[in-house]
């Protein structure tokens, strides 16, 4: 937890994670552009939009959804490479905060990139394994639920047993995601800073996040707490902005989101650095 | 309108009027009758699921011809094998499939003896009865029982049929049968099918296969049932409970029911039943005991539907009402209505926000009015049972929990239940296929519910708002009035409702109303009004003059308004025939138009798309933009967890 205070510059490196996030939201931009024009050539001179800013109305919804044009669709195939280059993206910008969650000196960007370029199979290699962790894990978990209701649904007297269990063992599941993520960030250190290898790295951080566990739980739980804050303070804030078919409402939206995305970035790195390695 | 055309009018509002009178005059003396009473002893054995029945059955013949032959409903022989017209070409029922069971899982009904008692002479009649099949000739079908009589049934005469039978009940595949220890019996016993006149006007039985797609369709009659089984299970039933002795380790209990169209019970271990009064009905509510925290929820809605009806349509018609929430393994036997008997559903720790439960106990209850009472043939005219259980279910929920919310209300997320019925029609692939008039078995699966819940319901919905509800509310309670145990058809109503139509509401929107409902039933056909284009050739700088072209992309219409909003805040309406694919409508203006809508009141909630009602003209970008920004943040959000997670 000190480490989160220590004395280094905050200023430079959260000048570096609004670089980061200019460049994400860069990336993002023709994304939105796209569903712009096709929302616009799908609602052209409706309005439905001050309708549902009268109130809340799921025909509009619906209306909207089930009438779509057959040759349109918000997922088509330029958007989702779009989306996943957007992916990508995110994944490296991650790298990049948790290289920069580990430096108390003020880092040049081209040397920044010049580290995570180096790394980049090993770091890529890497995300790949966590996320076969990641389904190997949740895929044991769903298995387990699929599995005692098949065998025990129609000979248990009740149903409220199976229930229970299945909510424990989601919750263990949802549990365990946020242990494999602090394992993941724990090899992607290794790997920047100690030069392990991509995959037998992530086995040296299973040991040390059982040996740390204390610093990893803690950044857990900020982890939680911290997301839970951004996401109730951007639901009340939506609540409480004038709610007007304007510009100014749209674009006040907008920013309010994008602060909410920023603050998450900086979530990121804050958790980051409690993670030991 | 045209002289000849009010006159026209004038002449049938009163021809419509008159016959009305006397229809519902001829039709309450019906009210009273029951041509056929019940007397039987049952008894379950638990361990192998059978039960071993005495019955005898009084009928009375009230045709005017004399009969030759009985028929007898069989349901249980649905479900003796993979042949019965039920089960024939199914994998699965309900979505659950049915066929990995043991030999002694399949149900077995054998009649030991069946014998009738005519001018005091007993003939046995078992040898003389067979397995009918008219309706799809499939011979393995074993629902329908034909019984010839020695001697000729003559008008007025009564009969006594007495029979022995037992039966294996089916490990439950859909309504009847046993899950573990709870079991549902509806349609389980030997029931003689409806005896009535056809469109030619000439009696005959009316006694139809089961199929999947078929509910129920029984003559009024009364009951005395002596159930005996185990002390252990705590027993609901249709009818009144009249007394119990207990033998041994058994319990048998008696009820008596009048004016049934069939008699239902089931009965459970894992369970407990909470009883209340409303007024003076006697309530029973069978909850699996894991279910206890539900119970409030369940009571409350019940109480809300009873009081709710009360007000708008008419009083509870029974002095009992039973509601069977089955355990969830037994699903299959619940969600359906029986009289004075409904089985509902639910799930352990359903959360308070989904008003799911809610809504299906409502759905089941009404059907009391429908299914039970006015007892039209749901399996020849399902919509007029299952089209009103919907339209009130949604009218009771919203009620209960608020428009726009009533289904589900969490978090911001929000879902009403006359919108999600409405969708269901207007979400269909196709939402012209096939009319609503149609037997039950006409349907395919998946068009059952949207065309005969769903779409009936919102042609009712948009009628209600088209006349207002009192009118609506007036013209169901007298039909309710005018036809309850009389087996109304659909002609019967549509007739009726045109008459009330033509009492409640001026000519011109009677004569439309009607035509609407009307098309909406019995024809194929949607609608779905536009404004596809606003031009504006100006005459002067002061002066505008707008041509609006409306379009119909279907062919079902009815009049609707088109209300225009000018720059300064100030509005217009102009009323449309609606009844042409095309309309231009003319306006002549010093103010800028700046937007137009279409039913502004949205009375048409048939109209598949009320979006495109609404024009603007200066295209706003509001829309687009704030969506795409929707849009973007769920993208920026989803993908910034994934990366997080790897
Ligand atoms: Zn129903």
């Amino acid at each position: 937890m000190n480490k989160l205070f220590d004395k280094y510059n905050w200023f430079w490196n959260l000048k570096f994670i609004l670089l980061l996030y200019l460049l994400l939201y860069v990336l993002i931009i023709p994304v939105r552009l796209i569903w712009e024009s096709i929302l616009r050539s799908i609602i052209k001179q409706e309005f439905i939009y001050e309708r549902l800013i009268e109130g809340y109305n799921q025909d509009i919804i619906w209306d909207f959804f089930s009438n779509l044009p057959d040759n349109i669709s918000l997922l088509s195939k330029p958007i989702l490479i779009l989306i996943g280059f957007y992916l990508l993206s995110n994944v490296a910008v991650n790298t990049t905060l948790i290289y920069l969650s580990e430096q108390k000196r003020k880092q040049e960007i081209s040397s920044v990139i010049k580290i995570i370029i180096n790394n980049i199979l090993n770091l890529f290699m890497n995300s790949v394994f966590s996320l076969l962790m990641l389904i190997f894990w949740s895929g044991i978990c769903l298995y387990i639920i699929v599995f005692i209701f098949d065998q025990f649904f129609y000979k248990l007297p009740s149903e409220a047993i199976l229930i229970q269990s299945a909510i424990g063992i989601l919750l263990i599941m949802l549990f365990g995601w946020m242990v494999l993520m602090c394992i993941s960030v724990i090899s992607k250190k290794l790997i920047l800073f100690e030069n392990k290898p991509p995959i037998r790295s992530y086995f040296y951080a299973i040991r040390i996040f059982f040996l740390k566990i204390r610093s990893n739980l803690i950044a857990i739980v900020f982890f939680s707490v911290a997301h839970f804050v951004v996401f109730y303070i951007y639901l009340k804030i939506d609540k409480i902005y004038p709610h007007q078919a304007n510009l100014g409402f749209i674009y006040g939206t907008a920013i309010v989101q994008q602060v909410c995305t920023l603050s998450l970035l900086v979530v990121r790195y804050l958790f980051y650095r409690i993670i030991p390695h | 309108m045209d002289l000849k055309l009010i006159f026209l009018e004038l002449t049938l509002f009163f021809w419509i009027t008159n016959s009305n009178c006397q229809d519902c005059g001829l039709k309450q003396k019906e009210q009273g009758r029951r041509y056929s009473y019940y007397k039987i002893h049952t008894e379950l054995n638990d361990s192998t699921h059978v039960i071993r029945t005495i019955q005898e059955i009084r009928f009375k013949n009230h045709t005017d011809i004399p009969l030759d032959n009985l028929y007898f409903y069989l349901y249980l022989n649905s479900f003796k094998n993979e042949k019965s017209s039920f089960l024939k070409g199914a994998n699965e029922i309900f979505g659950n499939p049915y066929k990995d069971r043991s030999d002694l899982e399949w149900s077995d009904l054998k009649i030991l003896k069946l014998s009738v008692v005519q001018n005091k002479h007993s003939a046995d009649v078992l040898n003389h009865s067979q397995a009918v099949f008219f309706d799809d000739g499939n011979k393995d079908d074993e629902s329908v029982l034909e019984v010839c009589l020695p001697t000729l049934f003559l008008p007025d005469d009564t009969i006594i049929l007495k029979l022995e039978w037992e039966a294996r009940i089916p490990k439950v595949i859909a309504r009847a049968g046993y899950s573990q220890d709870f079991y549902l019996f509806c349609h389980w016993f030997p029931q003689l099918g409806v005896l009535e006149k056809n469109t030619a006007n000439q009696w005959y039985w009316n006694c139809h296969q089961f199929f999947r797609s078929t509910e129920f369709y029984g003559e009024f009659s009364d009951y005395d049932i002596w159930i005996k089984c185990n002390k252990d299970f705590k027993l609901c039933s249709s009818g009144e409970f009249i007394d119990e002795i207990r033998v041994g380790n058994n319990l048998i209990k008696h009820y008596r029911a009048e004016k049934l169209i069939d008699f239902a019970w089931a009965i459970h271990k894992n369970c407990y039943i909470r009883e209340w009064k409303w007024k003076n009905i006697q309530i029973r509510l069978m909850l699996p005991n894991d279910y206890r925290e539900q119970e409030e929820r369940f009571v409350a809605t019940i109480n809300f539907g009873l009081q709710y009806m009360s007000t708008h349509l008419a009083y509870y018609p029974y002095n009992t009402l039973s509601i069977v929430c089955p355990p969830l393994h037994a699903l299959r036997t619940g969600l359906m209505e029986y009289p004075s008997l409904i089985t509902t559903g639910s799930i352990f720790g359903m959360p308070s926000f989904i008003h799911n439960a809610e809504s299906l106990i409502m759905h089941e209850f009404v059907h009391q009015y429908f299914m039970a009472v006015l007892a039209n043939n749901e399996k020849e005219e399902p919509w007029m049972d299952e089209g009103f259980a919907t339209y009130y279910e949604d009218r009771i929920i919203d009620a209960l929990f608020g428009d726009h919310q009533s289904l589900i209300h969490f978090m911001g997320f929000k879902m009403d239940n006359k919108q999600l019925t409405r969708m269901e029609y207007t979400g269909m692939n196709n939402p012209s296929e096939g009319i609503i008039a149609r037997p039950a078995w006409c349907f395919t699966e998946e068009t059952r519910k949207a065309m005969i819940y769903s779409k009936t319901a919102t042609i009712f919905h948009s009628l209600e708002r088209i006349i207002g509800q009192v009118n609506m509310d007036t013209i169901m309670s007298r039909y309710y009035q005018c036809y309850k145990f009389t087996h109304p058809s659909g002609k019967e109503f549509m007739q009726f409702v045109q008459n009330q139509l033509y009492q409640l509401v001026d000519s011109s929107k009677a004569f439309s109303s009607y035509k609407f409902v009307k098309f909406g039933i019995y024809n194929e056909g949607f609608m779905d009004y536009t404004i596809s284009e606003v031009k504006d050739s100006a005459i002067s700088d002061s002066m505008h003059h707008y041509s609006i072209v409306v379009q119909n992309k279907g062919i079902w219409n009815y009049p609707l308004s088109v209300k225009m909003i000018f720059e300064d805040g100030s509005n217009a309406v102009e009323f449309l025939n609606g009844n042409i694919s095309q309309e231009v409508i003319e306006v002549k203006s010093t103010k800028v138009l700046t937007k137009l809508h279409l039913d502004p009141e949205q009375l048409l909630l048939t109209d598949l798309n009320l979006n495109n009602n609404t024009y603007s003209i200066h295209l706003s970008d509001y829309a687009s933009l704030g969506f795409s920004y929707k849009l973007q943040y769920w993208l920026q959000n989803i993908t910034h967890f994934i990366s997080f997670l790897i």
